[in-house]
């Protein structure tokens, strides 16, 4: 019974006072939502823990049990470890610390995005080769209406600035109708946890 | 508008959505409501029994949704139309491989799985290594997770949960495989992606992705809850038309 109820109740109780801490311009209810979120972020590093030492062991087997890869893990192993090391060691601000952000973190994330956009690319001529449908023909047209109202209205910007704002306010609007239905849904689905409906924390 | 009168309009936003749910759920739980169907969710379980003759496994890419942060009830609303796949691969113990870029989010799908497997009496056969936190950042994990797709092994790929653009990355790895892909998401970034790679058929987009427990679970708080998201959104709809309309009249201000 403490088992199923009392953490239902913990998460009914927190979920309520943080919603009226954002809803009702009371100080104390923002102090305590303050002090709730405070509690959560200290939560989340203790998992951010538990991830690491589980990407650790997941990459140690991969090492000792399956043969393709083993460089990739053996990669991701050293890599982990050293910048532990060096956080460690110079704190997060630290010159070491730092230098590995910017001159390897970022420099390969953005090359990872970048990436997509040739992934991107591939998947929409395989679109049009695979799928030819109405919503296919629908997307591609846009796709070719957002580049020509992006990149070459910067090259031309006199030719395409009707174009552009004609594609400002259809975006737009799709966007938020599309980001309204969302929230609407993260509404509800907070809503049931705060009910009681949901106990994503504990068995029904 | 002052921020306390947009504070205290919220508050009654939720309160009268709080009071639609709770009339809703007593209602549907004598009347099973009618509403569209979400096939997408129906067919993620039967990825299970299809990936099971191949002896191969389902991959779930859980995506970059703390449960702290703003992509919070995309991700619960995500894990919750997996619910039937996870309780499918517990009992024919095929357990999917699960990966996600937030820790708080690992953790969850971890104990979401290991109580797939206690409900049937089976919670020893639970293999954490089901679960896999793949790296920090949204970028990297789509790329570390596209080495997995890769390597074999894998016979489903389901991308659901909080994506942006690196979506793609996974998708374009699974189909190099000739990988089955399916999946959702809630930002418009994440569906661009999505779209050409899934096609209208695979793919839960939007508001969609909060529908998968009533097609999954049929209880009647996820019945009363998608017919609320539906009479709220016909309120919102009219009271952006007056705001439009008293705006036009030039009724209450600019």
């Amino acid at each position: 019974m403490f088992k199923r109820f009392i953490p239902t109740i913990v998460a009914m109780l927190t979920g309520l006072f943080v919603l009226l801490g954002y809803l009702l311009p009371i100080e104390f209810l923002g102090l305590l939502r303050d002090f709730l979120l405070r509690w959560a972020t200290v939560l989340a590093v203790f998992a951010m823990l538990l991830a690491f030492l589980s990407l650790l062991r997941v990459h140690l087997l991969r090492l000792t049990r399956v043969r393709k890869n083993k460089f990739t893990s053996f990669l991701i192993i050293f890599s982990a470890l050293g910048t532990l090391i060096l956080v460690l060691a110079q704190g997060a601000e630290g010159q070491g610390t730092q230098w590995v952000l910017h001159k390897i973190l970022a420099p390969g994330e953005s090359a990872l995005l970048a990436l997509t956009a040739v992934t991107l690319i591939a998947a929409g001529m395989r679109l049009m080769r695979v799928r030819r449908t109405a919503g296919s023909i629908v997307f591609v047209v846009t796709a070719a209406l957002v580049l020509l109202t992006t990149v070459i209205y910067n090259v031309y910007p006199d030719i395409f600035a009707v174009l552009r704002q004609g594609v400002d306010v259809l975006t737009m609007a799709g966007m938020r109708g599309l980001l309204f239905g969302v929230a609407l849904g993260g509404t509800l689905t907070g809503l049931r946890v705060i009910l009681g409906f949901d106990r994503p924390h504990s068995d029904e | 508008m002052n921020q306390t009168l947009m504070q205290l309009l919220a508050l009654g936003f939720v309160l009268v959505a709080a009071i639609i749910l709770a009339f809703l759920g007593i209602r549907y739980r004598s009347k099973t409501p009618g509403f569209r169907p979400f096939p997408v969710f129906r067919t993620l379980s039967d990825e299970v029994g299809r990936v099971a003759e191949e002896g191969v496994a389902v991959h779930v890419a859980l995506g970059n949704g703390s449960l702290i942060g703003d992509d919070a009830m995309t991700s619960l609303a995500a894990l919750q139309g997996l619910q039937a796949l996870l309780d499918l691969s517990a009992a024919y113990d095929t357990p999917p491989l699960i990966t996600t870029s937030d820790p708080t989010l690992y953790l969850l799908a971890g104990e979401w799985l290991r109580r797939a497997y206690a409900r049937i009496g089976n919670a020893d056969l639970y293999r954490p290594a089901s679960v896999q936190f793949t790296a920090a950042s949204p970028a990297v994990y789509a790329a570390m997770t596209a080495t997995y797709l890769t390597d074999g092994g894998l016979g489903s790929n389901i991308v659901l949960g909080a994506f942006t653009q690196e979506a793609s990355l996974l998708t374009a790895a699974a189909e190099r495989r000739n990988i089955h892909s399916s999946g959702g998401t809630t930002s418009p970034a994440g569906l661009g992606a999505l779209y050409p790679a899934l096609g209208s058929a695979q793919l839960v987009m939007g508001e969609d992705m909060f529908a998968g427990s009533a097609e999954v679970l049929g209880r009647s708080s996820d019945l009363a809850s998608l017919g609320t998201q539906d009479i709220l959104r016909w309120l919102v709809i009219v009271g952006i038309v007056l705001t439009a309309l008293a705006s036009l009249l030039g009724v209450g201000g600019a």
